[in-house]
């Protein structure tokens, strides 16, 4: 359905001026350091990793909202890579997203019932009374009643309804693929639940595939079929859920997984060293190793390779761990 | 521009609870007077302003509530039909400014690039100049009449327009319900015209009346300096040029009256517009 492959988004740092005039070598951010992975159909990859590890860059560049600095995005064997603007924008029809800050993604002069009329008129899909009905019955379905929503401004709804107008707004195009970015991290705790039922059951009703990008291993393990833990700028383990939860290879995941407050049992500790490195100065070798409590010379010098069949880890020396 | 809009805000500064409804009320309801005053004009005037009553220059009197010129004409019914030459000339000017000014802006925030560089240097250098000298030299390539002046008026205005609603565009396309449009697949077109432009709605209001304010005292200007009409015609800053050689003889009331209007009708338009953006974006601690 969809397949990344050598993903690159680096971004050119700002420097002084001083800076600029003394050296010539330009800084670049690398948010995303050669990503690759594939989705299947009606498949939901979740994608985890802490904040600034390059998730959300890797969910804007699917949607085409930044164009990759290197390799190839396939959608449905098609290339989106090298498509003309226009054919582009028209495969967004069936590439969607959610976004995670509901307060700021819907347009604070824009009735909620336009928004969704917008997403159908942007297509062509249809216009006028048609598009109208299509908004209510869409309302209706993500919990907000037509009636009573549809002439209502963004700023009269709570941060929960927003969220679903978002979800309205993507799942009225029927999208195929949809990127949802931590759509319910800033969802007050009592309502996240709800909101992630209202998009799995789009995903049953479309058997749509889905990245859902989150920091948080609990939603993630709830939603995903398979984990993909992002570290500065690349996956470090890769594999179905079950397996990276209960069995996770690479010290990065086992560390997130025992920081995962949990009431039931102790958890066994994995350490992480002090913070995330800088992105403009990746370390050499393995990029976790400076805050890894099993590194050893060679982690100091090669970057391991995502190896492994169907469960995929870069670590020299994978972790033997049940949780 | 910066003299009016202070005198604005400082009268104001003295009442504690001086929010911008204060200021906005009290300038509509000097706008809305002078623009009844011209629109029943001719119901009004207790003369005729071209006409001479043959009392020259009287004092204000019962007879003559700002008393008469040097051709013994009523400067009340005068100040009456000037009115009319001002608002119109200043209300069709900022609309013509508005309507080059805002697409231009909105093109260029949005689009950014070499177009942007070009227009932005271009809006610059012509914001560069002094207002009335611009408006000036302008008019007097064109040569003097109504339409030259609403031309010439309306040139100086379009950078006003062009900046502020550039710089509002820079700062609202990078927000998330604009890349939210783009990811549903809008077009450009339909971004500026459905995202963008309605909210730039209520700084364009301010603009608009900042810009009417200070365009009143160019209109006065160009008009003092025989660029707008000619001789019987009544307009505010002509009236300011006839009754000047008056003034040293103690003629006060022909060059008063006309000034106080030109300053009370400006003030009026920059109490609006400052309060409103009092209104809109509350930025002095209390």
């Amino acid at each position: 359905m969809l397949k990344v492959e050598g993903l690159k988004k680096y971004y050119p740092v700002q420097k002084s001026s001083i800076e600029v005039l003394l050296t010539k070598r330009r800084d670049f951010v690398r948010a995303v350091d050669g990503v690759t992975f594939d989705v299947q159909k009606g498949e939901v990859l979740s994608l985890v990793g802490e904040s600034g590890c390059g998730k959300t860059t890797t969910g804007r560049i699917l949607v085409g909202l930044e164009t990759p600095t290197d390799g190839r995005i396939y959608f449905k064997d098609k290339e989106v890579t090298s498509m003309e603007k226009d054919e582009l924008r028209r495969l967004r029809r069936h590439i969607q997203m959610v976004f995670q800050d509901p307060y700021a993604s819907l347009n604070p002069r824009m009735k909620i019932g336009e928004h969704l009329e917008d997403s159908l008129a942007v297509h062509g899909i249809a216009e006028g009374e048609e598009a109208k009905e299509m908004a209510m019955a869409m309302l209706d379905r993500v919990g907000l009643p037509g009636e009573q929503f549809y002439n209502r401004m963004p700023y009269q709804l709570s941060g929960g309804q927003r969220q679903r107008v978002a979800i309205a707004r993507a799942m009225i195009l029927k999208p195929e693929f949809v990127v949802a970015d931590e759509p319910v991290s800033m969802i007050d705790v009592s309502l996240r639940a709800a909101i992630l039922d209202l998009l799995m059951s789009f995903r049953e009703e479309y058997d749509l595939s889905m990245i859902f990008i989150t920091h948080d291993l609990s939603v993630a393990r709830l939603v995903g079929d398979r984990i993909a833990v992002m570290y500065l700028g690349k996956i470090v383990e890769i594999g179905e859920t079950r397996k990276v939860i209960h069995n996770p290879r690479h010290p990065y995941t086992a560390a997130l997984l025992s920081s995962v407050p949990s009431f039931m049992k102790r958890r066994k500790r994995v350490e992480i060293i002090g913070d995330i490195a800088n992105p403009i100065d990746i370390p050499p070798g393995c990029r976790y190793h400076p805050r890894c409590p099993f590194a050893r010379d060679v982690c100091r010098k090669d970057e391991p390779e995502l190896e492994g069949d169907r469960h995929l880890f870069a670590c020299h020396f994978p972790l033997e761990l049940t949780f | 521009m910066a003299e009016v809009r202070n005198l604005a805000t400082t009268i104001f500064s003295f009442l504690p609870e001086a929010e911008g409804r204060y200021m906005v009320l009290t300038g509509l309801g000097i706008v809305i007077t002078v623009a009844l005053m011209a629109i029943f004009a001719p119901l009004i005037a207790p003369y005729d302003p071209i006409k001479s009553s043959g009392d020259v220059l009287q004092p204000p009197s019962a007879k003559h509530l700002m008393g008469t010129d040097n051709l013994g004409r009523d400067v009340f019914s005068r100040i009456l039909f000037g009115s009319r030459v001002v608002l119109a000339v200043v209300f069709s000017a900022s609309i013509i400014s508005m309507i080059i000014g805002v697409p231009l802006g909105l093109i260029s925030g949005y689009f950014g690039g070499k177009l942007d560089r070009v227009l932005s240097i271009l809006m610059d250098s012509m914001y560069a100049f002094p207002g009335l000298i611009l408006a000036i030299a302008i008019a007097a390539v064109l040569g003097p009449s109504v339409f030259n002046a609403v031309v010439a008026i309306s040139v100086v205005y379009v950078p006003t327009y062009f900046r502020m609603i550039r710089g509002q565009t820079l700062s609202l396309k990078s927000l998330l319900f604009v890349e939210a449009a783009r990811a549903i697949g809008a077009t450009d077109w339909r971004i500026m015209r459905k995202y963008i432009f309605p909210n730039l709605i209520p700084t364009l209001v301010v603009v608009f009346s900042l810009s009417v304010a200070d365009a009143i005292l160019t209109e006065a200007g160009l008009s003092f300096l025989g660029f707008i009409v000619s001789a019987p015609t009544p307009d505010w800053g002509f009236e300011l040029a006839s009754g000047r050689p008056y003034l040293p003889a103690g003629y006060w009331w022909m060059i008063t009256f006309p000034g106080l209007m030109v300053m009370l009708l400006s003030l009026g338009f920059a109490l609006v517009g400052e309060g409103l953006s009092e209104i809109y974006a509350p930025r002095r601690e209390r």
